[in-house]
């Protein structure tokens, strides 16, 4: 998997770029647009991280530019501006995700990963399983070691998306945002909260779900 | 509703003001004419009248100084064969009043000729030389009576029936009434027509002052007039402003953006370098806790930036909005939602009333956020173990959310001053937030064209109190 990052700041492009190489991504930057063009015309990339806002040949003109050659190329945006008309400006612009500074590292593989299967087609499960934790997505039910747990459809939907990104850390901004459909601070912790009820029912030693404080939650398999 | 602000809009409209005093001033000219026009005339018919009827008094006069009352009774009987000449009034009375002899007409309803008064005085009644008696029992007719001081002592008085005045200006002033009436209506309507196309350029003005407002459409601008007159001066120079105001929004966006842009940059890098060495194992344990907390405060400082942000752009009126019809009721639901489980561990019974749906056109994120963070301000000083109460209603046109808690209450004191940023109360201190929540909740509110308030329920508790425009109800779409 090859994936070319095109962004402007050094020190941006610098987590970015050692964090997907530790994810085991082959990585390439461009620090402009013209650069990232070049790049695109003699590599074969799987995705591209573009910033919206680059000197010279800015992304949106880069995606379009890419857009008109290779279509397929799954391309996740990175913008500094967070309105509606700029997100909807990136995504007419050709791009597949948007992201807005400042993101978590997390969220952005995340979103990466999700561009790529989407691109390759791999098949929705209808059953997930890490370690002794099972889901059926579509009798809806939960056995931990064998046991059967029942649900709230918050913790429900909580459990499901710990258990599709395993071994993955995923942040309180995005739990917010798909167990609840908000995209801004809610002030007052719900994740905590609901995370403290969903491990007394799954998890009350805290061996299967790890807290690591300043990243996020990750659900492990080998327990 | 509608009645009473067409009515109030007719009272303020420049334009009905003007036809009204143009009318007004028109009606009050065109009568002043015709009442000159009307004196003057009955002056002349009187004038006319009397010169005659002196003539023939001169002429009576010299019959009897020459041939006695026999001579005048003949020459009278001749005279009232001829046509054309009306039946005339003569007698002759002495100087102790009474009537020596008379000649009353025939067509003369009351025979009894004492009844005709008796000019003021001998000798000083040269006051007026004829005077005019109401034939009695017949209003159309009047006697125009003249007299004239004979040389034996006797009064000979001559008259002669006449038109009444007014009668005979009767068809004049009809005429008046409905020319005038006809030409103060279509008047009062080329007035009208005339004040609306003068006015027409103030009317563009407040509606694009309205536009602006309403929509935050910067772009709008008043089309220039086609005469080159002060209110085109007065549209020209609103225009201007309105470009001025324009530059100095956009610049202001600019700015907030740049600041926006340059802030994020490097907290992005930041947060991004601390969080790759967090998610890697084997980090020493203290350099951990060192690197979280870089990623907790940095986290701290966005939303204080987000929020500063939108309240800025929101006072500034340069706040976006991505208004769609919404239903206020299921925007609160969605959010009481989101703090159920927080409500169930502090054990708060929080619950949406039963009520109807509450149609608006709102930016459905950003309202969602107020309505939170109105919750979540309510949970937050509520004790444990009591009640949140949400209820939506409709109320003189607008949406309502009424936000009751068990909680403590706001000082009057401090009332007003909750919503200022980074305001805290006392109270707040030993809470965590950053002291934004309200100050968004009322940007966001007003950039709605709406309001919040907050009053101390009678018994223990704040209301908080959310009010939008409300719009006619409209299908919903999921």
């Amino acid at each position: 998997m090859r994936i070319l990052v095109v962004e402007d700041d050094a020190k941006i492009a610098s987590f970015v770029v050692k964090g997907l190489k530790q994810e085991g991504y082959a990585v390439d930057h461009a620090p402009d647009g013209d650069t990232g063009l070049a790049l695109t015309a003699s590599t074969t990339y799987d995705a591209a991280v573009v910033d919206v806002m680059l000197p010279g040949l800015d992304g949106l003109s880069l995606v379009k530019r890419l857009r008109a050659s290779r279509a397929e190329l799954p391309v996740l945006f990175l913008s500094a501006r967070s309105s509606v008309q700029d997100r909807i400006a990136g995504l007419q612009a050709g791009g597949d995700d948007y992201l807005t500074k400042p993101f978590a590292f997390a969220e952005l593989s995340a979103r990466l990963q999700a561009l790529i299967r989407r691109s390759t087609r791999v098949p929705e499960a209808t059953r997930l399983t890490v370690g002794d934790v099972e889901m059926d997505l579509v009798s809806r039910v939960v056995k931990v070691a064998d046991r059967l747990v029942e649900l709230q459809p918050r913790e429900f939907s909580l459990l499901e998306y710990l258990l599709r990104h395993p071994g993955r850390h995923v942040t309180k901004t995005m739990i917010l945002e798909h167990v609840w459909d908000y995209s801004f601070d809610p002030q007052t912790n719900v994740v905590d909260v609901l995370m403290h009820r969903l491990r007394a029912k799954i998890d009350p030693e805290k061996t299967r779900i790890e807290t690591v404080r300043g990243v996020g939650y990750v659900i492990h398999g080998n327990t | 509703m509608s009645s009473t602000g067409t009515l109030d809009q007719l009272r303020r409209s420049v334009a009905v003001r003007l036809s009204l005093w143009f009318t007004a001033l028109f009606a009050i000219g065109f009568t002043a004419i015709f009442a000159l026009l009307y004196v003057l005339l009955g002056r002349q018919l009187e004038a006319r009248e009397s010169e005659a009827l002196q003539l023939r008094l001169r002429q009576y006069a010299d019959i009897y100084e020459a041939s006695g009352v026999q001579g005048l009774g003949e020459r009278i009987d001749e005279d009232s064969a001829t046509p054309h000449v009306r039946s005339l009034f003569v007698r002759l009375i002495s100087q102790s009043g009474n009537v020596v002899w008379a000649r009353v007409p025939p067509d003369w309803i009351d025979q009894d000729v004492k009844r005709v008064a008796v000019p003021d005085g001998w000798g000083g009644w040269s006051v007026r030389q004829m005077y005019s008696v109401r034939v009695p029992h017949d209003q159309q007719q009047d006697l125009a009576v003249v007299s004239s001081l004979l040389s034996d002592g006797l009064l000979l008085q001559v008259g002669r029936s006449t038109d009444n005045r007014s009668t005979l200006l009767e068809p004049l002033r009809r005429t008046f009434f409905w020319v005038g009436s006809a030409a103060i209506l279509v008047g009062f309507a080329v007035a009208v027509v005339a004040a609306r196309r003068a006015t027409r350029p103030l009317h563009q003005v407040v509606e694009t002052a309205r536009r602006i407002i309403n929509t935050g459409a910067l772009d709008a601008r008043v089309p220039m007039p086609a005469r080159d007159d002060d209110i085109a001066e007065l549209v020209q120079h609103f225009n201007t402003v309105l470009d001025k105001n324009a530059a100095l929004l956009r610049s202001m966006r600019e700015a907030l953006d740049n600041v926006a842009h340059d802030l994020r940059t490097p907290l992005t890098s930041l947060r991004g370098t601390a969080e790759l060495v967090l998610s890697q194992p084997g980090v020493d344990l203290s350099a951990r806790d060192a690197l979280a907390d870089c990623v907790e405060r940095t986290d701290e400082v966005l939303r204080l930036l987000r929020a500063l942000m939108e309240i800025s752009e929101a006072e500034a009126g340069v706040l976006r909005l991505e208004k769609s019809p919404n239903d206020l009721r299921e925007i609160t639901r969605q959010a009481a939602e989101l703090y159920a489980d927080v409500a169930e561990a502090k054990q708060i019974k929080l619950a949406l009333q039963e009520g109807e749906a509450a149609s608006v056109v709102v930016d459905t994120v950003r309202t969602r956020q107020a309505v939170a963070n109105l919750i979540d301000n309510a949970i937050k000083y509520t004790p444990d173990g009591g009640a949140v109460n949400l209820r939506v209603y409709l109320e003189n046109g607008d949406a309502l959310l009424e936000v009751r808690d068990s909680g403590p209450g706001v000082p009057e004191a401090e009332q007003p001053r909750i919503w200022e940023r980074l305001y805290r109360g006392d109270q707040s201190r030993s809470q965590s937030g950053l002291g934004l929540g309200l100050s968004l909740v009322r940007a966001i509110v007003e950039a709605h064209g709406g309001k919040v308030t907050v009053e101390n329920a009678p018994d223990r508790g704040a209301i908080f109190k959310l009010r939008l425009p409300a719009t006619a109800a409209l299908p919903l779409t999921k």
